[in-house]
């Protein structure tokens, strides 16, 4: 019989020679090849980690977990990162973990109101309503697409004990507005950073400013290990507790296959359990079980060495595009990072000015005729879509920006896997789009 | 407790205290975590391997500073075949593998008073927190009882002397069971939670922290507490 580790060696470079043949690259042909918004961007070392990780076959968390949580709190520079089945789920534990009674007066309850916004994707604001707490959305600002900084303070109310914002395709929210606001009412800071993993605000990395944030590696995102995702947090505390939200509600903290990390499995007591109850069937909340898998982390292990080349390639691919659609502002509105900020920028969006001679079906239209694709900016309006039009909510002041993004608002891609070819044809595109009004 | 990780050490130093008792210093191979004065390392003999489970380890808490990355301390005592193996077999030059850092119990240097009260071995948690101490500064009164059987079973004596002179707000009082009277140094006898409790000023608003023998450490806990220390103001460093 063969040695297994030799076998595996074999196994991997094959892997690497059938990457070459299946997924080495192709030229770019205008008007045959789609423009993606977004997508996976990997070379053979993605498949030869998941191929090796199959060969463990340890499937749940394990050493390729391991390395890729490590490997992100250093990017990061927090020191908790715990990996989850998805952005979604990311959120969900993040703001579940603040509910936890070890928190004391400090814990969510429902009730409680969270400061968001309306012009945002769901899993932003679906584990607010679902842990019967009340959204309370402030309109966004025009071009950052972030919330506008004057009205958070407006939005305060006795019952406020968090604000949950998104950095809107990767553009940073005004941090300083929020920390100030933050720290002023110790309230808590959830920064879903699900599409800004890269992208700075005063010189810092987002998702270390809340008290805990979130990461999606979803395939659009801006790295990916399929489905995916990450909370990360410098508060040691607060990553035991949204782990155990993560573990289905358990308090101990073993990882699978260890036995008796904390050093005291038979020797504590919990709530009305008998004494040295075994730690290991000890539940501390109502949790899920959201864990990622080996193989996901294998991916994502590879993935985190390029992040910051994708970096790079998303903002390099941004500007590109801005400096050839910047002819078109009169009847564009083109992004406007925040002030401060220097986002990795998740997708290029555009709104269609008011009272302009078309409109952004017909502009959409064109690209996607064109093989260009697009999306609008998530949900337009949370409050419209049929799930969210019933929930108990408060409003501040109105929503206009918000309802304008719903009729005239949406992106195009700048991920790493355009070529400056991807991008010369898409401001090409609007070039042909603009003559033939 | 932040992020856990695995990583193999040499053994730089070994310094045996006692047929029992000795203390390592470890070398790591590779970066060595970020830890809190106060949490705890697992000490695994056998070579680790990432495709396989973590094979069989024992806890020890960890004996250094923080801020002293280039080594790691711990000391153990040998209770069982797994830290007989230990004391057996560690040499200079001995490749273990770590996986760190866990534990809750944690200090903060500033703030409250702190009383420490160490049986025997369980000295080493605080050692952690006063050679931070040393490197960072304090600002809060530290007072630690530490007590042992026999005078040559005292550890880290020169650290302690060393804080003596160079942190203004800490004292020490070393209690020996079996010395024929008090000295200069120490004090006859066990360590005694009523002793201890009449020596500090403003006990109720301290913290105590405990280690040391389990029921050395549910006695003066139970002590403590009927003498309104509160639960938040007690803390204990327990394992198996």
């Amino acid at each position: 019989m063969e040695d297994s580790e030799n076998l595996r060696r074999e196994i991997i470079a094959l892997t690497k020679k059938y990457y070459d043949s299946k997924f080495g690259s192709r030229k770019f042909e205008k008007g045959r090849d789609k423009v993606f918004y977004a997508g996976r961007v990997f070379d053979e070392n993605e498949l030869a980690n998941l191929v090796d990780s199959s060969l463990d076959f340890w499937l749940t968390e394990g050493r390729y977990s391991e390395q890729f949580q490590a490997r992100l709190a250093d990017y990061l520079g927090v020191s908790d990162v715990a990996l989850v089945n998805s952005g979604s789920s990311a959120n969900l534990v993040a703001l579940s973990a603040l509910t936890s009674p070890k928190l004391g007066s400090r814990s969510l309850k429902p009730g409680d109101e969270v400061i968001t916004v309306a012009a945002a994707f769901p899993s932003t604001v679906s584990p607010i309503v679902q842990l019967q707490l009340v959204p309370v959305f402030v309109d966004i600002e025009l071009g950052t697409y972030n919330i506008i900084r004057e009205r958070i303070r407006q939005a305060l109310s006795p019952k406020t004990k968090a604000i949950m914002l998104a950095h809107t395709l990767g553009n940073p929210v005004n941090v300083d507005a929020v920390m100030e606001i933050v720290k002023e009412r110790e309230i808590w800071f959830v920064e879903d950073n699900c599409d800004a993993l890269g992208s700075t605000y005063d010189g810092k990395l987002t998702g270390t400013f809340g008290h805990i944030s979130t990461v999606s590696f979803y395939p659009a995102h801006h790295i990916t290990t399929g489905e995916g995702g990450c909370i990360a947090t410098n508060d040691e505390s607060l990553a035991r507790i949204a782990k155990s939200f993560r573990d289905w509600g358990r308090d101990c903290y073993c990882s699978g296959g260890e036995n008796n990390t904390c050093g005291r499995r038979y020797s504590q007591q919990f709530g009305a359990l008998p004494y040295g109850y075994d730690h290991k069937y000890v539940y501390t909340h109502i949790g899920y079980n959201l864990k990622m898998t080996d193989l996901q982390a294998a991916i994502g292990a590879a993935q985190v060495e390029k992040l910051p080349s994708f970096v790079k390639a998303r903002k390099a691919n941004f500007a590109r595009l801005y400096k050839g659609l910047a002819r078109f502002e009169e009847s564009l509105i083109l992004p406007l990072a925040t002030p401060k900020s220097d986002p990795a920028w998740f997708a290029f969006p555009i709104s269609v000015r008011e009272n302009s001679r078309f409109s952004r079906k017909d502009l959409v239209s064109h690209l996607e005729n064109s093989r260009i694709e697009t999306r609008n900016l998530f949900c337009g309006n949370l409050l419209h879509q049929p799930a969210f039009q019933d929930i108990e909510h408060r409003v501040v002041g109105d929503l206009l920006n918000t309802n304008f993004t719903m009729e005239n608002t949406f992106f195009v891609g700048v991920y790493p896997g355009l070529t400056d070819e991807h991008i010369d044809y898409v401001v090409e595109m609007f070039e042909e789009f603009f003559k033939g009004l | 407790m932040a992020i856990a990780r695995k990583i193999c050490a040499e053994v730089s130093s070994v310094i045996k205290h006692s047929n029992e008792v000795c203390t390592l210093i470890l070398r790591p191979l590779e970066p060595l975590p970020k830890f809190h004065p106060g949490q705890f390392l697992h000490l695994s003999l056998d070579p680790y391997d990432p495709t396989k489970q973590w094979p069989e380890s024992r806890v020890f808490s960890i004996a250094s500073s923080p801020l002293r990355s280039g080594s790691i301390r711990i000391t153990l005592a040998v209770k069982g075949r797994f830290t007989r193996k230990m004391f057996d077999e560690i040499r200079y030059g001995t490749s273990v593998f770590l996986k760190l850092p866990y534990g809750d119990l944690s200090f903060e240097p500033n703030g409250r008073d702190k009383v420490l009260i160490a049986g025997g071995t369980g000295i080493t948690p605080f050692v952690s927190f006063l050679e931070y101490l040393l490197d960072v500064g304090v600002q809060a009164s530290v007072k630690l009882f530490y007590g042992v059987r026999s005078r040559h079973l005292i550890i880290y004596d020169e650290l302690l002397d060393e804080c003596s002179r160079k942190l203004e707000l800490f004292s020490k009082s070393v209690f020996v069971e079996d010395i024929l009277g008090d000295d200069q140094e120490y004090q006859r006898g066990r360590l005694d939670i009523e002793t201890i409790f009449a020596r500090v000023n403003g006990a109720q608003s301290s913290e105590f922290y405990l280690s040391g023998p389990p029921l050395m450490m549910k006695s003066f806990e139970a002590y403590l507490m009927a003498h309104s220390v509160t639960r938040e103001r007690i803390f204990a460093d327990q394992w198996e």
